[in-house]
């Protein structure tokens, strides 16, 4: 089709991605444009102020919540990195290898959260113990381990074992082989990883709902109650400002990344 | 040889043993409570408490409150009975959980002596069915259901039903492009639709509950959305043309947007909020100086100021922003009090359950 | 002897050590994941019957079930035909700028996905964004409903889970070896045949956990229904959750979420059977 009709597949293509990216950035737009709103609600269009950004920075229940999130993101980063680099560690200094060890871990991504938290929250029940920080953070470690393990262990097992063998051919203990040798071939993968359950567990709301949802309040938990409640125009302040961070960090990365592909 | 297997194997199970233990330990933890001894722990639904409030209390009396919340008297109920009573100061349930909650034992007795507003309070929200002496509840706020609607609707609609309730039961003769907000809470809806069918009743039986649910499903096509909470928006937005909700939902939707008017069915609903101790709460004292500074003028006209609630006391209502026809309904007489009727808790669990769900389904 | 007993215990030592300290991770999914399992499927025979699973063939929790199924199965869909020409033409014809596309492509769901929910309520209903522009533009004389419908929560879901369907595409197609399209070619295949023969079989990984990676949170979502879909229909997420949070018998509760668990293997492994067996002629 492309050799045939040239210019049709070329329109077509760039239909196509236009249209996917306005359908993706419409919302985020339309939510930066009313943030300037003067009105204490965000639609219809009164007039322009930047009163909300000033109310955002007032508004302590927001960033109270969005410590929270991050403490709990980094506690269940932390712990599942820590655990599954020890458990290839672990991986690595058996004779033998462990076939199904990833598999194992398969499950916290094919069970649906919502599975899980019912179990999770029945678990915490019946042995009586109260919801909140701790909870949330030992559950979203089960994510990240889910995540974090099949990832590092399948690029573990990519790895030349040759290059361990001649690290301890060359005298080095089994810990300094694995940090010396294993440990930074695996960080862009360990980096990676850990991100990922970073944004997982801070965008994570079932959880949360079940698993701390009264006493502890998340991000996601947050905007989900003044949803339900009523919206103000703080949260279209609010979200314009995480975009922009994020887009910042973004251009951040990708600059780096590109810097490092020229030389 | 032998002994190094053993040695291995035995080490290995203490090592297993050693974590089991440590990651045990980390569910022990929540448990200590690390809450600092002046603080009191506050479970309610929003809608009760403005920051504003709490920040003021905390900065007079230098106690911390944390505030939990729950959606619904159903989840109250759970949590109150897994616990029997533990782990919260102070719940505000609706009318009816309070029967259930005194029945469960799980509340603790109030001591009138340290309260000093008895009093001020209105009469009329005292002494009811679920409470006779208010030992265990005292009301802190109350609403009427009212109906809201919008300039479209007036337009279309010259005159009112001769019995409003029809507007959100039977409106047939109001055109496809007719559309409300109901009540989100199952208990509140099968009481409407038990009283708009029976009148008053204390349970029902399979007729009468299949009655009750066909009754519910018939109002799904006008039916916009099933709300508890939004329905000032969705009034104020024009997404619908009337909303069955709480008087203090169309008030603010009243106050926030414009030609929004409402109306009062001569018969209808009321729901009183009341404080409640729980029977594990061991900080009596300062959860009686919570009392005391909510159920003071100066918070209890700031309450009402955001939330526009009528309010329990009633030497206040005079210093209140409100319409005259606002104070007119804050302070009703006994003979208004006697077309407000209450929820109706006329299902079992189960049969609730299965009745919401068809509904939804 | 004492040289040999130092050598058994560094050799114990050296066993003991990777052992201790990767256990952690077996014993916290153990602890914290498999018997959380566990307890459900014994919450919901706690008497060796199937009494807590009864009530749960009436007609209306069958209708949730269906809705839920359908509604899972087209987000899956429909993300796969949104995402899979948009990776495909980022992959093959981004160029040098493959790597900004994809990432601009992910920024937008860097925010919470909840406030996405907000936006999409905002452009949706009938003072919104998209009925103003209709209305102005004359196309429509009185608004669209489409918030508060399957149709609104159906197009809410999949803007939700597209990065779910585009991450794992973009990891497959990327790896996708370029010389194949020109060994196609060569061989006398058009673009379509090579698509159909060449392109989509060989990227069927990636399609396979994209579209598991949505099917199955979709399955579970709660809030879209109730925030966009004005809490009209239930879905099984919301059934779960009424049960969990607001009931009096925890069995119950996990009985239903153990059923539906079961439904949605039982599909997952049908779906998987199907693709295979057309994949593999």
């Amino acid at each position: 089709m492309t050799e045939r009709f040239p210019l049709f597949s070329r329109c077509l293509s760039v239909f196509w991605v236009v249209m996917v990216y306005a359908f993706l950035y419409i919302p985020i737009i339309i939510f930066f444009i009313f943030s300037f709103n003067n009105a204490p609600f965000p639609a219809p269009w009164v007039g322009f102020t930047l009163h909300w950004y000033r109310a955002l920075v007032y508004e302590t229940d927001i960033w109270v919540a969005v410590g929270n999130s991050l403490m709990v993101a980094m506690s269940a980063v932390l712990l599942s990195s820590c655990m599954s680099i020890f458990l290839v560690f672990y991986a690595v200094s058996r004779s033998s290898k462990i076939k199904g060890l990833a598999a194992y871990f398969y499950g916290n991504l094919i069970v649906p959260e919502i599975v899980f938290a019912v179990g999770f929250l029945g678990l915490l029940t019946m042995l009586k113990v109260p919801l909140g920080f701790i909870t949330l953070v030992i559950a979203h470690t089960v994510l990240g381990l889910g995540y974090m393990v099949p990832i590092l262990y399948s690029r573990y097992c990519e790895l030349d074992y040759r290059l361990l063998e001649a690290a301890q051919d060359l005298g080095a203990t089994q810990l300094q082989a694995f940090f010396t040798v294993t440990h930074p071939l695996l960080k862009p993968s360990l980096l990676g990883a850990a991100l990922l359950v970073f944004i997982i567990s801070f965008d994570d709301f079932v959880l949360a709902y079940f698993c701390s949802g009264t006493t502890f309040q998340t991000l996601p938990l947050y905007i989900l109650s003044m949803l339900r409640v009523g919206v103000s125009p703080i949260v279209n302040a609010f979200s314009t400002l995480l975009l922009v961070l994020s887009g910042i960090l973004v251009i951040i990365y990708s600059s780096l990344t590109i810097r490092n592909r020229i030389f | 040889m032998k002994q190094y297997i053993f040695f291995s194997w035995g080490i290995r199970c203490g090592i297993v043993v050693f974590w089991t233990f440590v990651l045990a330990l980390l569910l022990l933890v929540p448990r200590l409570h690390f809450f600092e001894r002046n603080s009191i722990t506050v479970f309610t639904w929003s809608g009760v408490f403005s920051q504003a409030m709490i920040d003021e209390f905390e900065q007079e009396t230098g106690i911390k409150v944390y505030i939990k919340y729950y959606v619904s008297n159903e989840e109250l109920l759970v949590k109150l009975r897994a616990t029997q009573g533990a782990g919260y100061d102070l719940v505000i349930p609706s009318d009816y959980a309070v029967k259930k909650l005194i029945y469960e034992k799980v509340l603790k007795k109030l001591d009138k002596q340290k309260i000093n507003f008895l009093p001020s309070l209105n009469p009329l929200l005292m002494g009811h069915f679920f409470d006779p002496q208010n030992e265990y509840a005292i009301p802190f706020e109350w609403e009427i259901y009212v109906i809201g609607f919008t300039e479209a609707f007036k337009s279309l609609q010259k005159n009112m039903p001769e019995h409003l309730w029809d507007l959100i039961f039977k409106p047939s003769h109001f055109g496809s492009g007719y559309r409300i907000v109901m009540v989100n809470d199952a208990v509140e809806a099968i009481s409407m639709a038990t009283r708009y069918l029976y009148g008053s009743m204390t349970s029902l039986n399979e007729t009468q509950q299949n009655a009750v649910q066909n009754l519910l499903i018939s109002q799904r096509p006008w039916i916009e959305a099933y709300s508890s909470v939004r329905s000032d928006y969705y009034l104020g937005t024009n997404n619908v043309m009337v909303a069955m909700a709480q008087n203090a939902e169309i008030w603010r939707a009243v106050r926030d947007y414009k030609n929004i008017e409402y109306i009062v069915p001569r018969d209808t609903f009321i729901t009183i909020e009341h404080c409640a101790i729980p029977a594990g709460s061991t900080k009596d004292d300062l959860v009686y100086l919570f009392l005391n500074f909510i159920y003071s003028k100066k918070s209890m006209q700031h309450h009402y100021d955001v939330f526009q609630y009528c309010p329990a006391r009633i030497d206040i209502v005079n210093s209140l922003p409100a319409t005259q026809r606002q104070k007119d309904i804050i302070v009703s007489s006994k003979k208004a009090f006697k077309h407000y009727y209450f929820m109706q808790d006329v299902l079992s669990e189960q049969k609730k359950h299965d009745v919401w769900i068809s509904v939804k389904a | 002897m004492n040289l040999l007993k130092k050598n058994v215990l560094k050799k114990i030592g050296d066993e003991a050590m990777p052992f201790a300290l990767g256990i952690p991770a077996f014993l916290w999914q153990i602890l914290f994941f498999y018997i959380p399992l566990l307890l459900v499927f014994i919450l919901s025979f706690p008497t060796f019957s199937w009494e807590y699973f009864t009530p749960f063939f009436a007609s209306e929790y069958v209708s949730v079930i269906v809705r839920t199924v359908l509604i899972a199965l087209s987000t899956a869909f429909f993300c796969l035909c949104i995402a899979y020409p948009i990776v495909y033409l980022i992959v093959f014809k981004g160029g040098r700028f493959k790597h900004m596309f994809f990432l601009f492509l992910l920024l937008p769901f860097l925010t919470t996905f909840l406030l996405h929910i907000y936006a999409w309520m905002f452009v949706l209903e009938r003072g919104g964004v998209i009925n103003v522009l209709l209305q102005s533009v004359g196309l429509i004389s009185e608004p669209l409903h489409l918030l508060n419908s399957s149709f609104a929560v159906i197009f809410v879901m999949v803007y939700c889970y597209l990065p779910f369907m585009i991450l794992p595409l973009y990891s497959s197609l990327e790896k996708f070896d370029k010389r194949f399209f020109e060994a196609s070619y060569d061989l006398g295949a058009t673009w379509w045949q090579t698509l159909w023969r060449v392109l989509i079989p060989l990227s069927f990984p990636g399609i396979r956990s994209g579209f598991f990676l949505v099917l199955v949170p979709a399955f579970g979502e709660f809030a879209i229904p109730e925030l966009v879909g004005g809490d009209k229909k239930m879905f099984v997420g919301s059934i779960i959750t009424h049960y969990t949070m607001g009931a009096q018998t925890a069995s119950l509760g996990a009985a239903f979420t153990l059923l539906t668990a079961f439904i949605l293997l039982i599909v997952v492994v049908a779906v998987y059977g199907i693709t295979v067996k057309i994949f593999k002629q």
